[in-house]
């Protein structure tokens, strides 16, 4: 890919479904982030690996399940940069700016939202997710690479675990 | 709160991500060039500087084998270099897969679970390997090359006489090689970024067996 002269046709669609589908990296960045500097790393990292993958992208599946699948394994697997400052801050990303989940317009209960899940797993965090998304387990199954009795058995076990960190939670403002 | 309402939450904050301006075309391109330029070049940079590295110590190997510095008489003498010369060269060779693997890296076609135990193999696989072939070569250099020429001192002294002679530089490599592994040499130059691998290869393995527990 070129960073100057004329853009492709195959760009042109990338970055339409890039901009498209934006609030899926958004979502995962800030997820698995809690830097703004890793948020960013991890989102130039995304955008990346989406781009590796565009042209094998035969629309199999829906680009979101095929999105989430690239942003999560991205997200999940990529602990090495996340101890590694930056080399340099690139000029692209200080053009971009990520939405934190408490920008949203009911602060408390996103505030709350956010607490809870960060003290999740990492592949907790995936399907909690995925299951606000009201993803099927079928599209879960597929986007994590388990069956869907093992996303059922899952999903439950983590539910309960988020009611118990929501309760505790809510004890602890009282 | 309960789940529902912070289902709301998530709505919430769903809608607010759609209402944010659109990603300047611009920006979505310099940064995957940045990435792909920034990767590759410290990629490249480490494997070349590894490639010239072993480039130069197996022209060494073959100066021996083709000049014969030492009077070698025997085929038999030169079994330690044509193991010194072998073990470069799958190093080498291993290092150069390794090179293509990680530039067809991609994790589009695999679900995480598949996309995990590839991690793991990529980390366990090379490390298990090159360490058989650290310890040929390194067998080699310290015992077998000095019993290179053991047949010259058997000719001069006999049998045990050489032998012993020949125990003394086996002897000195050895304490070398233990003084520099006690005092960190082999540990301490990559330590950090050895147990960095083993961190994150531990926490792989915990992810795996996450998403494969309950099946």
């Amino acid at each position: 890919m070129r960073l100057t002269g004329q853009i492709t046709s195959m760009e042109k669609d990338f970055i339409a479904m890039i901009n498209t589908h934006r609030g899926i990296i958004y979502k995962v960045c800030n997820l698995y982030g809690h830097e703004k500097d890793y948020k960013e790393d991890l989102f130039q990292e995304i955008v990346l690996q989406l781009w590796k993958s565009f042209p094998a992208f035969r629309q199999e599946s829906m680009i979101s399940t095929w999105m989430y699948r690239v942003a999560l394994n991205t997200a999940i697997s990529s602990f090495r940069r996340a101890k590694k400052k930056p080399e340099s801050q690139s000029l692209s990303m200080a053009a971009l700016e990520i939405p934190d989940m408490t920008d949203a317009d009911e602060h408390a209960r996103s505030a709350m939202l956010e607490s809870a899940i960060q003290q999740l797993t990492k592949i907790e965090k995936a399907l909690v997710m995925l299951y606000l998304e009201e993803k099927s387990y079928r599209e879960i199954s597929e986007i994590m690479g388990i069956t869907q009795s093992n996303v059922g058995v899952k999903l439950n076990r983590t539910k309960s675990k988020l009611e118990k960190i929501i309760k505790a939670d809510n004890n602890e403002h009282r | 709160m309960n789940i529902d309402e912070l289902k709301i939450a998530w709505k919430a904050y769903d809608r607010k991500l759609q209402s944010t301006q659109a990603i300047n075309e611009k920006i979505i391109i310099s940064m995957i060039s940045e990435r792909s330029g920034a990767r590759f070049a410290r990629v490249k940079q480490r494997y070349l500087i590894g490639f010239l590295w072993m480039a130069v110590c197996l022209s060494f190997g073959f100066a021996i084998l083709l000049g014969n510095p030492f009077d070698y008489d025997l085929t038999l003498q030169y079994v330690p270099t044509v193991i010194y010369c072998a073990c470069l060269a799958i190093l080498i060779i291993s290092m150069v897969r390794s090179f293509m693997g990680l530039r067809n890296i991609t994790i589009s076609h695999n679900n995480l679970d598949v996309s995990l135990k590839k991690i793991i193999a990529i980390y366990e696989k090379p490390r298990q390997f090159i360490r058989y072939i650290i310890i040929i070569f390194l067998f080699s250099q310290v015992v077998l090359f000095p019993l290179s020429f053991l047949p010259r001192g058997i000719e001069r002294m006999g049998l045990w006489p050489a032998l012993g002679e020949r125990l003394i530089p086996i002897a000195i490599a050895a304490l070398m090689l233990w003084i520099a592994h006690k005092l960190g040499a082999f540990k301490e130059r990559h330590g950090k970024d050895f147990r960095n691998d083993l961190n994150e290869l531990e926490e792989l393995k915990a992810l795996s067996s996450e998403l494969s527990d309950g099946e």
